[in-house]
């Protein structure tokens, strides 16, 4: 079963043309139930929510997060978290300050060892993997203070974006393209930069590697309204590519806009699982959890 | 003024030797937090067993190129196999590897004493300066030429390792690990053996460092923490892990030394913690570290 995942990264490529061919073929209700028992085994929770996603019903996950329970000391931050993403697909992760989104990222490349459940991307378990593997496997990390480092130009950031994915120069050219303010700053440093373009950059360093996922903690923060839409724009452009993409947002209004799909945390346990719209039908979780009418 | 050139000179010579100290453990310290006061055993480890193989071979020159390997490989060990383990396993990176370093400090100098002294019964010991370099050289005053080697191993030591962070991937590579340690893992860097290969490299230089000086100083079980304590003062001028400002920092403190006591001796034992106190008062990141980042 791992093995034939594994050998799958070619399809989220195109996953407009992989999706429609296939739903019609099959006899979909009746292969829906058996497919996703498969998938999660023993973890039922997760199989139940799985069945409300009808959006790509028999396509395996990307990354599954499997009842997860993180501690910071004594302190039991996420109390047994699950989600999954899909190929192609963009999940947003939405709550409160504190609900535990920023640490259900973390846990996820291993920046904070998990204590129990496991996380499996593209069919490997990577629980207990260290953080510069479980990156390796193909996941671009853009952390909540973008990460960018005082000391280093424009240009060795992406230096080492490309020594330590070993990529050729030429895809530095070819992500400088997709962000034309980041060509324009290449020697400048780390801390010379605006905020909206130190986002960019934390962004563009990630997609140097060709993540198949990619993750970003509050790409938002911090930034004027006109650089929101621009960081918006340019994930939708990355979504577009076939590029996964699991968000944590306060600006709930940029994550519903790219999110195929919607998970609502509050006090370190999934609250909410479903698309925009399931969103939009239950104002009382919205009102609760994300503090929203 | 020929007095003068001559305690320039003894000055700079005396900079060198702690520069070579001091850029390992302002590096190690900026990149990974460790506290090592274990670098004067490496320092020691260096000359004495640069002593071993000069006794064995004749050659200075083979004995600087192979002694320093001896506390590089076993920097290298330390860091992966002991310290690294026990920072992921939650000890803190200061305290406890202060002590823990220091420990190692201490049981270096009394493995050493059992080994050279109360097995061997060694106790004036010191490697012979390499033929041309014994002499003296006439520079107005005549000065030992092996000093002015001193000095030129340290500045073209300094040019490399400068040239190498500034100039190289891997030396960003190190540079963003002094910035934001995390953040070079999410990026997919092995910083395990990105760690381990620092400290090797820093414990390497502090070997070539004791080899040098075991030519110029005599060979002795103090030497460890005699050179390491000018060495911290210039981490905490210089500021973690920046070259220019060991080098600076380096400059400060063996000029100090070396021209306090040739013109105020009764300033000599103190002044440069004079410059240490000031400096911790009125810039505590030191000439030219950064203001730690806020988390």
């Amino acid at each position: 079963m791992s093995k034939s995942v594994r050998k799958k990264p070619a399809a989220p490529k195109k996953p407009v043309a992989a999706k429609k061919p296939v739903a019609p073929k099959k006899p979909a209700a009746a292969k829906k139930p058996v497919v996703a028992k498969k998938q999660t085994g023993a973890k039922k929770l997760a199989a139940a929510k799985k069945v409300e996603t009808a959006k790509q019903p028999d396509v395996a996950p990307l990354l599954t997060v499997s009842d997860i329970h993180t501690y910071y000391g004594d302190s039991h931050v996420l109390q047994g978290v699950s989600l999954d993403v899909k190929p192609g697909e963009c999940v947003a992760l939405l709550g409160r300050n504190g609900a535990g989104k920023t640490t259900t990222l973390r846990s996820i490349v291993s920046l904070t060892p998990v204590r129990r459940g496991t996380v499996m991307f593209s069919g490997a378990d990577i629980t207990h993997s260290p953080t510069h593997r479980i990156i390796r496997e193909g996941i671009g990390y853009v952390p909540e203070d973008r990460g960018i480092f005082s000391s280093l130009s424009v240009h060795e950031h992406l230096d080492v974006a490309l020594w330590a994915a070993k990529k050729p120069v030429e895809r530095r050219d070819e992500v400088v393209k997709i962000f034309p303010r980041i060509s324009e700053r290449m020697e400048h440093f780390g801390q010379q930069l605006s905020g909206g373009e130190q986002q960019m950059l934390s962004i563009a360093r990630a997609l140097l590697s060709e993540p198949r996922l990619l993750i970003l903690d509050e790409p938002s923060e911090g930034l004027a309204p006109i650089i929101v839409d621009e960081v918006r724009d340019t994930l939708a452009r990355v979504k577009g590519t076939g590029t996964s993409i699991l968000l944590v947002e306060q600006n709930v209004a940029m994550a519903l806009a790219l999110a195929d799909r919607v998970v609502v945390l509050s006090q370190g346990m999934v609250q909410f699982t479903g698309t925009p719209d399931e969103l939009e039908a239950q104002p009382e979780i919205k009102d609760t959890y994300l503090g929203i009418a | 003024m020929t007095f003068f050139l001559f305690n320039l000179l003894n000055g700079l010579q005396l900079s060198m030797l702690i520069f070579l100290m001091a850029i390992g453990l302002t590096v190690i310290f900026g990149l990974m937090d460790i506290l090592n006061l274990a670098h004067g055993a490496f320092y020691m480890a260096g000359a004495y067993f640069g002593y071993v193989v000069f006794q064995g071979t004749g050659s200075f020159w083979i004995a600087l190129a192979v002694a320093p390997l001896l506390p590089l490989v076993l920097g290298f060990l330390l860091q992966y196999f002991v310290l690294q383990p026990l920072i992921d396993r939650g000890r803190s990176a200061h305290l406890d590897m202060a002590l823990l370093t220091f420990g190692l400090l201490f049981f270096t100098i009394g493995l050493i004493d059992l080994i050279f002294f109360e097995t061997l019964g060694l106790t004036f010991m010191s490697i012979d300066k390499p033929a041309g370099l014994g002499s003296y050289v006439d520079i107005g005053t005549f000065y030992p030429a092996y000093r002015l080697f001193i000095i030129a191993v340290g500045l073209i030591v300094a040019l490399i390792v400068w040239l190498i962070l500034e100039r190289t991937v891997v030396g960003a590579v190190v540079r963003a690990g002094v910035d934001d340690r995390e953040m070079v893992r999410a990026m997919g860097v092995n910083v395990y053996v990105v760690f381990a290969s620092v400290f090797a490299l820093g414990c390497g230089l502090a070997g070539l460092a004791g080899v040098i000086a075991g030519a110029e100083l005599s060979i002795n079980i103090s030497m460890g923490v005699q050179i390491l304590i000018p060495t911290l003062v210039v981490v905490v001028l210089g500021g973690l892990g920046s070259v220019k400002g060991c080098f600076f920092g380096s400059l400060i403190v063996g000029m100090t030394e070396t021209l306090s006591q040739a013109y105020v001796p009764a300033l000599a034992l103190f002044a440069t913690y004079l410059i240490l106190a000031a400096m911790l008062i009125f810039r505590p990141q030191g000439f030219f570290g950064r203001t730690p980042k806020s988390v």
